[in-house]
């Protein structure tokens, strides 16, 4: 039985310690918001972060993640307020199925967490892992802007519980 | 989730008519509400003689708490149908659009074919539905004059509620159950244009908030009571069999619960049963069990017809079909044979596409649940109905034994047309006897997709004095899609349809065709076979212009002035308009900068194109090449469907098409080496990244509104790699006619 702290809950898995989080997620805990999409870190689609970090849960073992934040798209928006990406998202009619959403919208927050205010060629390098096959770059580009203007607005970081240990500024988005 | 119930609750009274085809009427809701059921003959392809009473394939429920519920018969794959549709209906009820819920109806065989593709939801919709919401309004205003006692004409209806003198309010769910006793309208009138609310203005789409919170539930998050996940282990040679399986190693694995042999379906059956490539399933209780007792199967496969097929061997067969001379003929007109035999200079060249994937994020995927008596199927597939019909063959079961669920689809292409993943998990689940999920990894989806064809064009051509072409002749070697599914039918010319058929003025040409024999399963890749022959057409055309030392641009549009030799492939569809692909083809023009000095080492090229020639694209790229990289900065798209009913929604489409056609043209390949693909993950077979995306997507479209409304879903995608080849060579003196474009070393 091993204990994990998903979007600040303790849950107990019991699992092999080499079961990718991923499955963990999705098969044991039913946070399906997560996706596969390849299973070798090649298409983002099952993006998390780990205190803040962005990282492809289809590679993480369970066991190593023990002790560690992780926070899925379903705890992205915290206290009930979505995080400035979410909203961005939205604005911005960015999904189209939207499948790979949830691992764009991960690393798009963890950039902005690491860097308030990215240029195209930040967001090219943070957003070049995450695969989109619909064809919604040009609308992620935007919105990762258009998320980092609320951030500026609201006068702080992009926060949230996964934002702060990116190095983000100080205090929350509330 | 939308997915789910009947949104009936008991019997008909007789129908009113809503057009010569289509009809309303009422069904008493349970909830006390009105619930109008229509059937609109777009969403089930409806037959000539369909005589009443046909049933409802549309369903409009108004609760009593205002809540409005539009349950739809199409698939929503990314397209943004429900979102489109709902706004048809919701301009003439004149409904609280943010109150406006969509769920997508299960499959029943009632409704005629259900099935979502060929750019075919919205446009057919446009008037019907409209009608239907103008029809409730009409009864709902109705049930307020009889309850006001006052004259309709006096009633007007805002954000679900009628208004009346006096500052008399009430809502459609108050009067709902009113407006149930009122007669259906047979022809309501609709609103002009210029009252419109809804359509033509941007809005969010109608599933984003559950995406972007990540409670949108596609196919792979259908999580029925007790489920199970199964993984398969299929041949990698497309037409091997199991020849010997040990599964002890993966019986040991902890949470897995059985392992057994899934027979294969062969291609070519009479009915569309759907191959299946057969295997070894592992049953589990978790995916990561599946998975690993998957990878301790040890299965002997036994080699089939296709052992020796591969992609070297088809590149000696295409070459050897263009040179015989017993091609099938497609078109003849005047003597090309003799212009080109008498030319002093000919141009010609040969154009080679490969197999693509259609590669969706949501790899194929079904759930399953045989309760001994019936199979409930969630499926993302694009035709619940393909799905039921197939399992129903497979199983031997009646089809109202079989219910197919419709979840959102992380994203389809033509790939969910066929019912092969169904079938496995309904043949899974029906040996397990409980629920069951059957997930495909990316190596499962990447090695047994149903491909693009491979193809190979050759064109020649001759030009008169002018420099426009005097003849062409052309020739098509493909693994044609319906030699798949029917080796048995004779011809196959229609593959041709983008070059034979093309629009282009050329006196004297010919099209022949050579089928390319191959065990590789083919299917319908988003704009089927216009994504090779336009970029036959459209890399040729621009090769020509430069041969006869003429602009590209200037050089398409004095050879567009009349319609295609072959006519519309369907009686029933427009009739192709030159003025309509010009105007395309100059808008574009203009908006990318036609002619203005560009950076060093840029090229802008262009191409058009329209598929099935209902609507129309035009497409300029900027593109630059630099150490053998090509790098996209801008693409500027103009589009001609007559009328966008959601523009966001519209430019979306025509976005993800550039981006697809961008990602087709610059990376994707399928090869295939001893009978199987090659390719196995993202590392092998890219897709575009976000840091290749142009800088700039700029979409423009032209409003047409006394045309015929078309799709647009598939149009803008064909030109998209024509037009990023000829900018290559603008950019750098380089035909490239292969893809995925490679720049020489």
């Amino acid at each position: 039985m091993l204990q994990l702290t998903v979007n600040d809950k303790q849950v107990q898995v019991d699992a092999p310690a080499d079961m990718p989080l991923l499955w963990a997620l999705r098969d044991l805990l039913g946070l399906t918001g997560t996706k596969y999409g390849c299973g070798i870190a090649q298409c983002g689609a099952c993006t998390v972060h780990l205190d803040g970090q962005p990282v492809r849960s289809c590679i993480a073992p369970i066991g190593s993640v023990t002790g560690k934040r992780i926070t899925t798209i379903e705890g992205l928006a915290a206290g009930g307020a979505d995080h400035p990406v979410q909203t961005a998202w939205a604005r911005l009619n960015v999904p189209q199925c939207g499948y790979c959403q949830a691992g764009q919208i991960m690393s798009a927050a963890a950039l902005l967490a690491a860097v308030p205010a990215p240029t195209d060629r930040d967001i090219d390098g943070a957003m070049a892992g995450n695969l989109c096959r619909c064809g919604t770059y040009v609308r992620i580009r935007a919105a990762v802007h258009e998320a980092a203007r609320l951030v500026a607005a609201r006068g702080g970081g992009a926060g949230g519980p996964a934002g702060g240990a990116g190095g983000a500024g100080p205090g929350g988005v509330r | 989730m939308t997915a789910g119930r009947d949104p009936t609750a008991g019997s008909a009274p007789g129908p009113a008519s809503l057009d010569r085809r289509g009809f309303l009427q009422v069904v008493a809701s349970a909830t006390g509400g009105l619930v109008l059921a229509a059937h609109a003959p777009w969403l089930g392809r409806a037959e000539a003689a369909a005589a009443p009473p046909v049933p409802p394939n549309l369903y409009i429920r108004i609760d009593p708490d205002n809540r409005i519920t539009l349950t739809i018969t199409k698939s929503e794959m990314g397209q943004g149908v429900r979102t489109a549709l709902a706004m048809l209906i919701a301009e003439e009820l004149e409904a609280d659009w943010p109150a406006v819920q969509v769920e997508t109806a299960p499959y029943d065989p009632r409704y005629g074919e259900q099935g979502t593709g060929g750019s075919g939801s919205v446009w057919p919709a446009f008037e019907p539905l409209r009608r239907t919401g103008a029809a409730m309004r009409t009864m709902l205003v109705g049930a307020a004059a009889a309850r006001w006692q006052l004259p309709a004409a006096q009633l007007r209806c805002e954000d679900s509620h009628v208004l009346g003198p006096g500052g008399r309010r009430a809502s459609y769910g108050e009067l709902a159950a009113d407006a149930a006793r009122q007669p259906v309208p047979a022809a309501p009138p609709l609103k002009p244009r210029s009252a419109w609310k809804l359509i033509g203005k941007d809005h969010v789409g109608k599933d984003v908030a559950d995406i972007v919170h990540g409670r949108a539930r596609y196919g792979l998050d259908q999580r029925p009571a007790g489920l199970l996940f199964a993984s398969i282990e299929r041949p990698r040679e497309f037409g091997a069999t199991l020849d010997g399986l040990d599964a002890s190693a993966a019986l040991a694995v902890p949470g897995v619960r059985r392992v057994f042999p899934i027979a294969r379906t062969d291609p070519g059956v009479k009915t569309f049963v759907g191959p299946i490539a057969g295997g070894v399933a592992v049953v589990a209780t978790h995916t990561w069990a599946a998975l690993e007792g998957r990878r301790r199967l040890r299965i002997r496969w036994k080699a089939g017809p296709h052992a020796g097929e591969s992609t070297a061997a088809y590149q000696r067969d295409m070459a050897a079909a263009l040179d015989r001379p017993d091609a099938q003929p497609v078109l003849r007109i005047g003597d090309p044979d003799a212009e080109l035999a008498r030319a002093r200079t000919v141009v010609r060249a040969e154009y080679d596409l490969p197999f693509l994937a259609h590669a969706t994020m949501e790899p194929m995927n079904c759930t399953a649940h045989w309760d001994g008596r019936r199979m409930t199927l969630w499926s993302p597939t694009q035709f619940p109905e393909y799905a039921a019909k197939a399992v129903a063959a497979r199983l031997g079961l009646a089809p109202d034994q079989v219910a197919v669920h419709v979840p959102l689809i992380g994203g389809a292409f033509g790939r969910r047309i066929n019912p092969d993943y169904s079938v496995e998990a309904a043949v899974v689940a029906h040996e397990v006897g409980a629920p069951v999920q059957v997930m495909w990894t990316r190596e499962d989806d990447l090695g047994h997709d149903f491909y693009r064809p491979c193809a190979r064009h050759r064109l020649e051509a001759c030009l008169d004095e002018r420099g426009q072409p005097l003849a062409l002749r052309h020739r098509l070697c493909d693994a044609a899609i319906g030699a798949f599914y029917h080796p048995e039918r004779a011809s196959f010319g229609d593959e041709t349809e983008c070059v034979a058929n093309a629009f282009y003025r050329v006196p004297h040409r010919r099209s022949d065709y050579a089928l390319l024999r191959s065990g590789v399963p083919r299917g319908w890749w988003r704009a089927v076979d216009s994504t090779h022959g336009v970029f036959a057409i459209e890399s040729f055309i621009d090769e020509l212009a430069a041969a006869a030392g003429q602009d590209p641009l200037a050089y398409r549009l004095a050879l567009i002035d009349q319609p295609p030799p072959l006519g519309p492939p369907d009686p029933e569809r427009a009739v192709f308009s030159p003025q309509r692909m010009k105007d395309c083809l100059s808008l574009a023009a203009d908006r990318a900068g036609w002619g203005r000095p560009l950076p060093a080492g840029h090229g802008l090229g262009l191409a058009c194109g329209g598929f099935d020639h209902r609507s129309y694209a035009a497409i300029v790229v900027e593109a630059s090449a630099d150490a053998g990289r090509i790098t996209v900065h801008r693409v500027v798209c103009a589009f001609d469907c007559a009328t966008v009913v959601h523009p966001d929604g519209a430019r979306a489409q025509v976005e993800g098409a550039i981006h697809q056609g961008l990602s087709a043209a610059l990376h994707e390949r399928i090869t295939i080496d001893a009978g199987g693909v090659v390719e196995t993950n993202f590392h092998a077979y890219p897709l575009l990244r976000l840091h290749e995306a142009p800088a700039r997507i700029d979409v423009h479209f032209i409003d047409r509104p006394d045309a015929q409304i078309s799709g647009l879903g598939e149009s803008a995608l064909p030109p998209v790699a024509p037009a990023l080849a000829n900018a290559v060579y603008r950019a750098t003196g380089h035909r490239l006619r292969t893809l995925p474009l490679r720049l020489p070393a």
